[in-house]
């Protein structure tokens, strides 16, 4: 299969087919937006040579008052529920043991009923998503979702992460998160359609699709299932939640474990942080709000991490453009706010993003550059063709333009000049080839 | 190109827009007087935003660099495979680093995008906030003006990176930080910007002392780390130092090879607990010598990563002892 994630804005790790086409294409409105933009951009620019100091941008928008963020979310984390402990621990594992895998199918039931009746139930079924025994991890993802236990999305899409080889219980995962309203793991519902699981993610499919309004009718084909839910997670990559359901706001625990996210993410461990990455960018909406405090978190590394997040999740967090827009005067992140404002669709941004195409440093020109494709700004064709014209522009700044002006005119200047990239074998390979692939995508 | 600074005129779109792009690029003159520069654009302060800037005027240390691993951070193999081709990019912080300075001495630095070939650059490791360049001393005079910054030149600076699996604690807590020896005075005094390290044979042996006793009927195997300014091996998950005995045949052939002792931080979830030599330890190991042993081989091994098998690539002898047992 060759689908590829949604958010397609930053390569991914763990485990992940991809869906869909890229989004829509943002068709513009923007030829009159910018030109009330190039009115506003003072002509024959400010020299940054003259400039004494780490030199900003002529029109940078105000930083925003940034707050420290980080103990509000360690808050938060006090609702996690506390883990198991004590001998309770052992029998109610022993329970979910026998419920799940034991030969005896009577046994086998009466566990199930005492497990499900427990009243830690809902806790040693989390538990059970990283037991040893896929046949375990399998029958807890599952009865998670069928218990609607909302809590646990979190840690269902962690688990995810990790749950690379065994199918089975990645079937599980996803089935459990569409019951659950996220729709983060169609590509892997997808993939089971095409295995030996194929049956069963058919009927998963099935009950989704009808409870979304799009019915597959009294005998659909895989084809037309496979085709219904391409076009249901594209919703969802733009929606970031289910159509037709009313959505269901966050309980505390849910919080509670995103709040831990955003704690990882300023730690010195490599992998909580991609794990968090992995988690919140996955969450849909109902994760926006919370990303939308560190926007102007005084914690860089909180600053950063979310920034990157918005931008995986692409359009689905376009409604905070408004809030990414003042770190365009972030001293340190204001290329990262740029790249983010093309992935998250903020065409009303393009103005600001012409006027960093003449920021001092290249990291940030560089990053304007490549918002423009993503963004669908058409706009902004004649400079990106007028920066990848001259020769004097430097080869990092000419390769982003291309990208951009690629997506935006496929038969232009960029596609072919990113080829030449690889065939001169003048620029770094595999950077070249993920444009080039990211481009073909957009088409 | 020459005089570096380049004015770049936009196209005029609509007829309201013109926008301006000055580069700096290319190579500046080394008249050392940076009066081509104050000539050309009317000020001292340019824009660096390329090693290839830095390249004509300090070519001795760009060739010193240039092939190091700070160089291909982003482009070795290695680590392209481990961080799957960098989409995990948490791997991007360090390897392909915006400038230090931008986020702080000692903290962990932010990504870039540009320039994937130079990894840790000139541009990383020198250029201030300010946007001027740092050096141990001031030197108005010199075409790029470099200004003395403390941190630059202290350890603070490589603590950035150079952190993450502790080498800098390592070093914070031997004798070396109390004499003064600095991270610098090791890596940068005889390979200047080289930053030679554990792909140099020489540098390894420098770091370890192999001696071998026969005593009270037992082997003695005793590793001192004399030169290394932190733990031997240090800091990357994949390091192991092995000690391996044989006992020679008539021939002189070791039919089976044994390991003594490995020398390595577990990783993650590997099993273990952390066996480095910390700077100036010492670490013996005995075996028991089969009956009729006439002489004993042992060998010193390091690896790459702890999968490496003698002969490999990755692994490299660095000593072999060989004595008798009579
Ligand atoms: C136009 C030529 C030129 C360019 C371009 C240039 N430099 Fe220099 N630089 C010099 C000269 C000349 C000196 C003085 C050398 C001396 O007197 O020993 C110097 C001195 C330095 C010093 C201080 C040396 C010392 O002995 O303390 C540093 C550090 C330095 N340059 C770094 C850089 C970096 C990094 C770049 C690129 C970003 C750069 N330079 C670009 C010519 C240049
Ligand atoms: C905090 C900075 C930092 C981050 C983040 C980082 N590295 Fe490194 N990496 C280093 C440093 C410093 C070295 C060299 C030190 C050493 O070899 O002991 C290194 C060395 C390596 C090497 C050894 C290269 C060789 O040829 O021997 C590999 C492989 C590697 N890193 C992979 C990764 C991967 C994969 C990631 C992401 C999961 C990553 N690194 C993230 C700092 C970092
Ligand atoms: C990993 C960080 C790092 C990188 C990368 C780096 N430097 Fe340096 N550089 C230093 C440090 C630290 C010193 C001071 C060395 C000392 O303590 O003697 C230094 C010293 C210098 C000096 C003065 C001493 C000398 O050897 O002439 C020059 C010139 C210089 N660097 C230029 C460059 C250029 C040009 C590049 C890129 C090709 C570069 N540096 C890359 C850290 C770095
Ligand atoms: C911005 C991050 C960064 C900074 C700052 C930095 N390094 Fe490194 N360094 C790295 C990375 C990443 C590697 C490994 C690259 C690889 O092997 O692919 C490395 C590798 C090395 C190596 C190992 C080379 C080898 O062949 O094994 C040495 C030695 C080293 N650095 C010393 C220093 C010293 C000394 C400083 C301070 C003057 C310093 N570094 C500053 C990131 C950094
Ligand atoms: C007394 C000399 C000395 C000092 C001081 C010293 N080192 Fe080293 N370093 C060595 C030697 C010898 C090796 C090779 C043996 C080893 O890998 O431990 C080495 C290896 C390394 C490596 C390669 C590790 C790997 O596995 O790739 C890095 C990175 C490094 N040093 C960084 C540093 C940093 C950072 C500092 C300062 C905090 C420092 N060193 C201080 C001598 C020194």
């Amino acid at each position: 299969m060759s689908f590829h994630r949604c958010g397609t804005g930053t390569r991914e790790t763990g485990g992940a087919v991809s869906i869909g086409r890229r989004s829509t294409r943002r068709r513009s409105v923007l030829l009159g937006i910018c030109a009330v933009a190039f009115g506003s951009v003072p002509a024959c620019t400010r020299n940054p040579l003259h400039a004494k100091a780490a030199p900003q941008p002529a029109s940078a928008p105000k930083p925003p008052a940034y707050t420290p963020r980080l103990a509000e979310f360690r808050k938060l984390m006090e609702a996690e529920p506390k883990p198991l402990e004590g001998p309770r621990l052992g029998e109610l594992r022993d329970l979910m043991e026998t419920a799940f895998t034991s030969q005896d199918q009577r046994l086998r039931k009466m566990a199930k009923s005492s497990l499900l009746e427990a009243a830690e139930c809902d806790a040693v079924l989390e538990m059970g998503l990283t037991h040893e025994r896929a046949e375990v991890r399998s029958n807890a993802a599952f009865e998670l979702g069928n218990r609607k236990c909302r809590r646990a999305v979190p840690l269902l899409l962690r688990r995810m992460k990790d749950e690379t080889s065994a199918a089975e219980p990645r079937f599980y995962l996803a089935d459990a998160l569409c019951r659950l309203d996220n729709l983060a793991a169609l590509p892997e519902l997808l993939e089971a359609m095409e295995g030996a699981l194929a049956q069963r993610a058919a009927g998963t499919a099935i009950t989704l699709l009808d409870r979304c309004g799009r019915s597959p009718g009294s005998a659909p084909t895989y084809a037309a299932l496979r085709a219904g839910l391409r076009l249901l997670y594209r919703e969802w990559c733009v929606l970031g939640r289910v159509p037709v359901v009313e959505p269901v706001p966050l309980d505390a625990v849910a919080r509670a474990r995103l709040g831990r996210c955003f704690v990882d993410m300023v730690g010195k461990e490599l992998r909580p942080v991609d794990e968090a990455r992995y988690v919140l960018s996955r969450m849909g909406a109902p994760a926006v709000s919370l990303l939308e405090r560190v926007l102007d978190a005084e914690e860089l590394y909180l600053r950063q991490h979310g920034l990157e997040i918005l931008r995986r999740m692409g359009l689905q967090s376009s409604s905070v453009a408004s809030k990414v827009r003042p770190l365009l005067g972030d001293p340190q992140l204001r290329g990262e706010a740029a790249a983010t404002l093309g992935e998250i669709g903020a065409i009303d941004a393009v103005p600001d993003l012409l006027a960093l195409l003449e920021d001092p440093d290249i990291e940030v020109q560089c990053a304007a550059a490549g918002a423009f494709g993503p963004l669908a700004a058409h706009g902004a064709v004649p400079q990106l063709e007028a920066l990848l014209s001259r020769q004097e522009t430097p080869m990092d700044l000419r390769v982003r333009a291309a990208f951009s002006l690629a997506m935006l005119r496929p038969h232009g200047p960029g596609f072919p000049f990113l080829r030449a990239r690889l065939q001169q074998g003048d620029y770094h390979a595999p950077t070249v080839r993920e444009l080039l692939d990211r481009v073909i995508e957009s088409w | 190109m020459n005089g570096a600074v380049r004015g770049v005129g936009l196209a005029v779109i609509a007829g309201v827009f013109v926008g301006g792009w000055l580069w700096v690029r290319g190579e500046p003159e080394t008249n050392g007087t940076g009066a081509a520069h104050a000539a050309t654009a009317g000020v001292k302060v340019k824009m660096w935003q390329s090693s290839q800037q830095c390249k004509s005027c300090h070519q001795k240390v760009w060739d010193e660099w240039y092939g190091s691993h700070h160089q291909i951070a982003y482009t070795n193999p290695e680590v392209r495979r481990l961080s799957e081709d960098f989409r995990i990019k948490d791997c991007q912080a360090c390897h392909l680093p915006r400038q230090v300075a931008l986020t702080g001495f000692g903290k962990r630095s932010l990504p870039r995008q540009t320039r994937p070939n130079e990894g840790v650059d000139c541009i990383t490791c020198h250029l201030a906030a300010d946007g001027t360049i740092m050096g141990k001393r001031d030197m108005p005079k010199a075409p790029c003006a470099p200004k003395a910054n403390a941190d630059f030149a202290s350890v603070n600076m490589c603590a950035s990176c150079h952190n993450q699996h502790q080498t800098t604690d390592q070093w914070r807590a031997s004798k070396y930080a109390k004499e003064g020896k600095t991270c610098h005075d090791c890596h940068m005094g005889k390979f200047g910007h080289g930053f030679n390290a554990a792909h140099d044979t020489a540098m390894l042996r420098a770091a370890g002392e192999l001696t071998v006793e026969f005593a009270a009927g037992e082997l003695k195997m005793t590793l001192f780390n004399k030169g290394a300014g932190h733990n031997f091996p240090t800091e990357e998950r994949h390091r192991a130092l092995d000690i391996e005995y044989g006992f020679p045949d008539a021939k002189g052939e070791v039919a089976t090879w044994q390991r003594a002792y490995r020398f390595r931080q577990p990783y993650r979830d590997e099993p273990g607990e952390n066996t480095q030599l910390p700077a100036m330890a010492k670490k013996s190991v005995s075996a028991k010598v089969p009956e009729g042993a006439e002489r004993a081989k042992v060998r010193l091994w390091y690896r790459l990563n702890p999968f490496a098998k003698n002969g490999d690539k990755a692994s490299t002898l660095l000593e072999e002892k060989e004595i008798s047992l009579r």
